[in-house]
This record gives structure tokens, C-alpha cells and sequence, in this order.
């Protein structure tokens, strides 16, 4: 994992808090912010993190972190 | 395979297989394929017009330990490539 990327840790948290602190941080902590990893340890916000994400011009690669988490890294789409 | 869906090799030995038109409920029944595929050491390339399925796959495929990279291709049109992660046992990748 790059040191020059911001990491949110939501990692406890339940939906929909993942995907609601997840777009907090796009949109008004870190708005513009080219890459942001966001862990998790709850399955179904790999479903809800995603969509939101991608809507906000963003790719998603997601990859199992640690046992039972995952890293959701979200990079500024050049599309 | 359901129908409308089309799957051609491409130039690294990846499937791409292209669900876009392809009805319900045999555009998710190839997707899940594509998992199990991509479960037993494939790389699958998905193309969707299915806004579902973006939300079914990645959940499906984390928990069969199979990595998901996502885009969007164009209005309402997303690319979903799906290869075997490294396989992570407590913390540690092996």
C-alpha cells in the first residue's frame, strides 16, 4: 500500500456507514483527491462503496487486505 | 451461455465476454459464471449495461478470494475485469 495515498479505515462500521463516510471523504474532506484506499472488514460494502464511487468518476479495484478484509482502492478515472 | 452475450479470447489469453444487451435473468446467471471462472484461475473481463451487476459481482467475488477491478465504458456501460487474488491467510499474504 503507497504511503501517498490516504487510507479510510471503516474498518466496524455497518451499512451504510462505509459508503456514507466513503463519500464524505470524496466529496468534502478530500474533494478532487486522486486516490483513496478504503478498508474494510463488512462484505456488503463492496457492494454499496463501488457504484457511489464510480459515479463520482472514480475506478474501483478491490483486493482482499487481510483475512475477512479488503482494500477498495479508488483511482481518478481518466475516462 | 443464455442468448444475446458474446465471449472472445483476447490478446493476452483474458475472456472477454460481453453481457451488454443480454437479458435478465441470463445476464447475472453469466456473470456469476465469470466468477467461478475467474475463481479457478481465469481472468474475465465482463462488459455490463446492467448497473446490478456492478453491485452483485464485487461481494460475490471477494468472498471466492477473486480480485475485482471496475470502470466505467461509457454511459451506463462498466468493464469489470475478474482474476484470482493472492490468497491472504491471517494478515499475511502467502
Amino acid at each position: 500500500m503507497s504511503d501517498d495515498i490516504p487510507v479510510l479505515d471503516v474498518r466496524g462500521e455497518i451499512c451504510p456507514y462505509p459508503m456514507m463516510l466513503t463519500n464524505t471523504e470524496l466529496d468534502e474532506k478530500l474533494p478532487g483527491v486522486s486516490a483513496l484506499d478504503v478498508i474494510t472488514d463488512h462484505p456488503p460494502a463492496l457492494s454499496t462503496i463501488p457504484p457511489q464511487a464510480m459515479k463520482r468518476g472514480y475506478d474501483v479495484d478491490i483486493e482482499e487486505a487481510g483475512s475477512g478484509q479488503w482494500r477498495i482502492r479508488l483511482t481518478k478515472s481518466a475516462f | 451461455m443464455t442468448g444475446n452475450e458474446s465471449v472472445v479470447t483476447g490478446d493476452t489469453g483474458e475472456i472477454v465476454m460481453d453481457l451488454r444487451n443480454t437479458p435478465m435473468p441470463g445476464h447475472i446467471q453469466n456473470a456469476t459464471k465469470a466468477i467461478e471462472r475467474a475463481a479457478a484461475g481465469e481472468e474475465i473481463i465482463l462488459l455490463t449495461d446492467q448497473e446490478v451487476v456492478i453491485k452483485y459481482v464485487p461481494t460475490e467475488a471477494a468472498l471466492q478470494g477473486v480480485r475485482t477491478k471496475m470502470s466505467m465504458a461509457g454511459d451506463d456501460e462498466w468493464r469489470v475485469v475478474l482474476f484470482l487474488g493472492q490468497q491472504v491467510r491471517g494478515g499475511e499474504k502467502s
